[in-house]
């Protein structure tokens, strides 16, 4: 019985070298090809919107800079491109109507206001960097922002109680008749 | 045993350890996926294309990446370069992934190209009743073209959908396929439909009382039972019917439909509810309206509708109009009445008496002359008054006083009635304007603030207002835009500006403060060419006003579209703008569409022209025969040539008289032309463009035909917008081919129609100034030329001469004529051989008469001709030949008057002569001949059509065998059929 005992503990110790040794073989090959061919996607076109690009950098830097959030979405990317196109399409209303231009004191005030989201400023650098991001392109978005928002309290300013529903209601228009190609829905 | 077995078996615990390790490592050595930022810094070891898996060295993606290797890698350089790769419009997606090797990063360009849809497929129940696959098609092409992206296919998909649900089928499926095919990149797109059950009309309902029978009101709207149900067939079919009845008087009929739909919804019920509204008659009562005006006073059909608020309107409408022209006192109150079935509106039209201007007084203008504005006003003495009238005349003058520095000047009108003349029918009004002028308000001082790149010299002198000047409220809103466009012409594109005026308490002085708001300016980026195939981006680029670095301008971006447009290069060409979300740059796209490298034209016409042909009843002499000349023309064009903007065509035409027999100068020639024209812009990267053309003809004149063959090459350049001048060097051979002359010129003859074919070489030049607003059909401008040539047997020519040509052209649309332009034409012509005994060939000769220079003659056969002969004066043999000249003048001066869409008639004076030598030109032997003529805009092109009458007949010498003293006299009309206008 000890023999036999031993016998089969002899046999599922060899089994298990086997194992061990067939995912200690794969492994290697595996980090080998990680380190030599895995690749990271580091950016791609998710949408043209009136033939404005939105890549995957804008929405990560949406998502980082604290300009837009996923609302708990189950799709955090698509929540975020879908708020990405519609002011893309907003957007070019506001360039038709040329609202008042800000001042850079509000500007300034806006880059502050998102550096205050990070701990320090190697943070908040880090994720400009990794959004592709630099504080001109950063600024441009906030002054657009701005623009945004005195278009549409100019524009918005009897609506009352019902603005946000006005604003919906017209930004679904615009995405009605806006030249949207959408390649994050396309599944590509 | 249970040690030494758990000791010494070989896998026993060493072997444990050793599995465990094993295990670790393999934990450890999974594959690792670096996050982005684990690359961005490292060093570019290498950037790759990939083409749909395929790698690609093409340099037109390598010149315009960013990312460079050896360079660190940055993001903001990624993003860049996806845009400008997606910019270059091949490619559906774009995507970049990164790999460490040894330390450094691998970046690998994934394109994805565009695969345009070029076949479009349908299939599963595409058999279905009522599905017509045309149809469809036609449905996805009207939308998307007939190349769709596939980007679009749920758009489609949606719109196919939308298309079954109009046939009937409420609830269809339509799914997408799609197949790619590669070199070239293409993709077949195939929708397979499930159209479903097709709803079907069941029950119809007829509700209300429609003034038809049910059979027939049904048959009106296509409505029938068990059909299929098409909601948008059933929504045109009520609007034709309603359109139907309000052409019939009722304005109110309304047929409301609604639809239940049952049976899963395979059966639509549908019920109309009838309201057929009375029938409406309009009725004017009282004083009369002009027919043609009522109904656009009362546009109760054209609307549709009885509306109160609509017939309110139409009151107001006819008092209105009453009142402009002088009724003051017009009332057309409206009424409505039910007679039976029938709505009465009747309008009782009450003019009233006519108010007319008696007197028009202008009074406290010292400043400026009533006569600087009196032609300019509405109220005329004698002319009907209203109230209307005043005050556009009392803002006329006010407006005129504020531009010329009177900010605060106002114009009081009054009126009155005369106190006598008054009679029922009419009443005279006495008009006065009391002007006010106020202070003439300076300008004290302009003053700019917020102004950080432009001083305010170089802003103030873009302004017309000037510290001294006038202060002019309009000028200063103009001064306003300039300042503005200042900044946007040199990259502020959101820059602000306003312009505030301040005045001093007296109000005689303006300072005026330019509030700027700049805001970044933005330069250009990169620019980018896309869509030339065969175009060399180098010509591009030399067209283009604006260059990376350069500030974003919309006018320089404006300039150079039109030039690149002007290069004739391209169907459409297009620049724009593509943000980095960057504040301060652009990449600027330049999208150009390639036209057809090659274009043929072929067309068929004709041209009917009165020619001298001999009669053989009257001893040969002369006499006009209406000509008519078919021809065809063949063109083949090839532009774009080693990817520069030259050219080069070949023309052809020919043109076979009909009626033969009376040319006997030409026998059974026909007329042909052949040319051949290489166009080389900007010669040797100057800005001059050569020209090399080679010609082969035979013409058909009115004394002689004639065959050449020539070379010609050209150097042009436009000096300013209206001038351009060219040089030429040309060689040609000359060759009669048949002469009519008369027997006792035969000296002359021999001397002025060599038989044998000459040679000519020489050199001329061209100086053009066209200030025509339009090449064709001109309305305004002018069109100078002058010409200058020397032939010389020094450089290879049989026969040396000078000639030189002038041309002035002027065109002037009269005021307040409807368009009516008048046009003149001056020809002055000199020219002289060095060799007496060489003299210039005939067709180097001068002449004149015919539908482009005198149109009451036939082709050519204006000249000088005496009796008896003077063969060294004369240029019309005694037959009445032409044998043309060394100088002519021509004189042409017409009325255009535009009648109707294209129509429009031509009266017309001409006059001019042909002369054998410079020194002969005398202008009492001008000949004159006036005219008439019609111009038609065909679809073919402007026909034209003259008929011109010699001012005076000459009688010449037609001896016959029983009369050798007959005299005939010339033919006084002459009738010209053509195309374009006379010149």
């Amino acid at each position: 019985m000890i023999t036999n005992a031993t016998n089969a503990t002899n046999t599922r110790n060899v089994d298990l070298y086997k194992t061990v040794f067939v995912c200690f073989v794969f492994s290697c090959v595996s980090w080998r090809a990680s380190v030599s061919a895995a690749a990271e996607v580091l950016d791609r076109v998710l949408a043209v919107v009136g033939g404005q690009l939105i890549t995957l950098t804008d929405v990560t830097a949406a998502r980082d800079l604290g300009l837009q959030s996923a609302d708990n979405q189950s799709d955090p990317v698509r929540a975020i491109l879908s708020k990405l196109i519609d002011r893309e399409l907003v957007l070019a209303e506001v360039e038709r109507y040329a609202p008042a231009e800000p001042s850079a004191d509000a500007v300034d005030r806006e880059v502050a206001r998102v550096r205050t989201r990070f701990t320090n400023a190697e943070t908040f650098d880090a994720a400009l960097a990794r959004s592709g991001l630099d504080e001109k392109n950063l600024r441009e978005t906030l002054r657009q922002d701005l623009r945004i928002q005195a278009y549409e309290d100019q524009r918005f300013a009897t609506a009352g109680d019902r603005r946000q529903d006005v604003i919906a209601e017209w930004t679904a228009g615009l995405r009605r008749r806006g030249d949207i190609i959408d390649l994050y829905l396309a599944g590509r | 045993m249970i040690a030494r077995a758990a000791g010494t078996g070989w896998p026993g615990r060493a072997g444990r350890r050793t599995a465990a390790l094993l295990l670790f490592v393999s934990v450890l050595a999974r594959p690792v996926s670096a996050a982005v930022a684990d690359f961005i810094g490292k060093p570019v070891g290498a950037v790759r294309f990939f083409l749909e898996g395929r790698e690609t060295t093409d340099p037109a993606f390598v010149s315009i990446v960013e990312t460079t290797a050896g360079a660190p890698l940055s993001m903001v350089q990624v993003r860049e370069s996806i845009a400008h790769l997606f910019s270059l419009g091949r490619f559906d997606d774009v995507r970049v992934d990164a790999s460490l090797e040894n330390a450094r990063v691998t970046l690998r360009y994934e394109l994805s190209p565009i695969h345009p849809v070029t076949d479009i497929r349908f299939a599963g129940r595409t058999g279905a009743a009522g599905i017509d696959i045309g149809a469809l098609r036609r449905v996805v092409a009207d939308r998307y073209g007939a190349t769709p992206p596939i980007g679009r296919t749920s758009d489609m998909v949606r719109l196919l959908s939308d298309a079954l649900a109009a046939d009937g089928y409420l609830h269809p499926s339509v799914s997408s396929a799609v197949r790619l095919d590669h070199a070239p990149e293409r993709a077949t797109l195939t929708f397979t439909l499930e159209p479903g059950a097709r709803t079907t009309i069941g029950t119809i309902d007829i509700t209300g009382a429609p003034s038809l029978p049910r059979s027939e009101l049904l048959r009106r709207i296509n409505l029938v039972q068990g059909a299929p149900f098409r909601r948008e067939r059933l929504a045109s079919g009520l609007e034709r019917y309603i359109q139907d009845r309000r052409k019939r008087g009722y304005y109110e009929a309304k047929i409301t439909p609604s639809i239940q739909l049952a049976d899963q919804d395979r059966v639509a019920n549908v019920t109309l509810a009838v309201d057929p509204g009375p029938h409406v008659r309009v009725v004017f009562t009282g004083d009369p309206l002009p027919g043609d005006r009522r109904n656009e006073l009362v546009p109760v059909e054209r609307e549709g509708s009885v509306d109160e608020d609509l017939l309110e309107d139409s009151t107001n409408r006819i008092e209105d109009y009453l009142r402009y022209l002088g009724y003051r006192e017009a009332k057309a109150p409206h009424t409505r009445e039910q007679r039976d079935a029938e709505l009465v509106i009747t309008f009782a039209v009450r003019r009233g008496p006519q108010y007319r201007v008696a007197k028009l007084e202008i009074a406290g203008n010292t400043n400026i002359a009533s006569s600087e504005f009196e032609m300019a006003l509405k109220l005329r003495e004698g002319q009907p008054f209203s109230d209307g009238r005043v005050a556009d005349d009392a803002a006329l003058v006010e407006d005129l006083y504020h531009r010329r520095g009177y900010a605060s000047a106002k114009v009081q009108p009054t009126t009155g009635l005369r106190p006598t003349g008054n009679t029922a029918a009419q009443v005279p009004v006495m008009v006065r304007f009391d002007v006010f002028e106020g202070e003439r308000i300076v300008v004290d001082s302009i003053t700019f603030t917020g102004n950080t790149s432009f001083d305010d010299a170089a802003l103030r002198g873009k302004m017309a207002l000037q510290v001294g000047a006038p202060y002019v409220p309009g000028q200063l809103r103009q001064d306003r835009d300039q300042v503005q466009a200042v900044y946007n012409d040199r990259g502020y594109e959101s820059a602000t500006v306003d312009a505030r005026p301040e005045f001093n308490p007296q109000n005689t002085r303006a300072s005026i403060v330019f509030t700027i708001r700049e805001g970044p300016r933005v330069f250009v980026d990169h620019v980018l060419i896309v869509g030339n195939v065969r175009t060399d981006a180098g010509t591009i680029e030399r067209e283009l006003q604006i260059k990376p670095g350069d500030p974003f301008s919309l006018s320089s971006i404006s300039e150079s579209q039109r030039r690149l447009m002007a290069l004739g290069l391209f169907r459409r060409a297009r620049i724009g703008e593509l943000r980095h979300g960057n504040e301060t740059a652009r990449d600027l796209l330049v999208t150009v569409e390639e036209a057809a490298a090659t274009t043929i034209g072929y067309g068929v016409g004709g041209e009917g022209r009165l020619l001298p042909v001999p009669q053989e009843e009257a001893g040969g002499a002369a006499a006009a025969r209406f000509q008519v000349l078919p021809r065809a023309f063949l063109e083949y064009g090839r532009r774009n040539l080693f990817g520069k903007p030259r050219s080069v065509n070949v023309f052809s035409s020919v043109s076979v008289p009909l009626n033969l027999n009376q040319t006997q100068t030409s026998g059974r020639l026909t007329e042909y032309r052949l040319l051949g024209t290489y166009r080389e812009p900007r010669l040797f990267d100057t800005a001059t463009d050569g020209l090399l053309n080679a010609t082969i003809e035979q013409q058909i004149r009115s004394s002689f035909t004639f065959r050449r063959e020539g070379i010609t090459a050209q150097a042009a350049r436009r000096l300013t917008r209206g001038l351009s001048m060219s040089v030429a060097y040309q060689i040609q051979r000359n060759e009669l081919l048949a002469v009519n002359v008369a027997e006792p010129d035969v000296l002359l003859i021999n001397r002025l129609f060599s038989p044998e074919p000459v040679r000519l070489s020489g050199f001329s030049a061209s100086i053009i100034r066209d200030t025509r607003d339009d090449a064709v059909n001109p309305g305004s401008g002018q069109y100078l030329t002058a010409n200058g040539q020397v032939d010389a047997v020094a450089i290879g020519s049989q026969v040396g001469f000078a000639k030189s040509f002038l041309r002035a052209q002027t065109f002037h649309t009269l005021p307040r004529s409807n368009g009516a332009i008048l046009a003149g034409n001056a020809i002055l012509g000199m020219a002289g051989e060095f060799n007496t005994e060489k003299p210039i060939p005939e067709p180097e000769r001068f002449f004149a008469g015919g539908d482009t220079t005198n149109r009451g003659f036939a082709l050519d056969t204006l000249g000088v001709r005496h009796e008896p002969s003077e063969t060294q004066r004369d240029t019309i043999d005694k037959n009445g030949f032409p044998i043309g000249g060394d100088a002519t003048v021509v004189l042409m001066g017409e009325l255009r008057v535009p009648v109707r869409g294209g129509l429009s008639v031509v009266g017309f004076l001409d006059s001019g002569n042909v002369f054998q030598r410079v020194s002969q030109v005398d202008l009492t032997e001008l000949r004159g001949a006036v005219g008439f003529g019609v111009r038609y805009r065909s679809p073919f092109g402007p026909l034209r059509v003259d008929l011109g009458f010699k001012t005076h007949v000459a009688e010449f010498l037609c001896p016959t065998s029983d009369d050798p003293a007959k005299r005939c006299p010339e033919s006084r009309p002459a009738l010209h059929i053509s195309f374009g206008q006379a010149f």
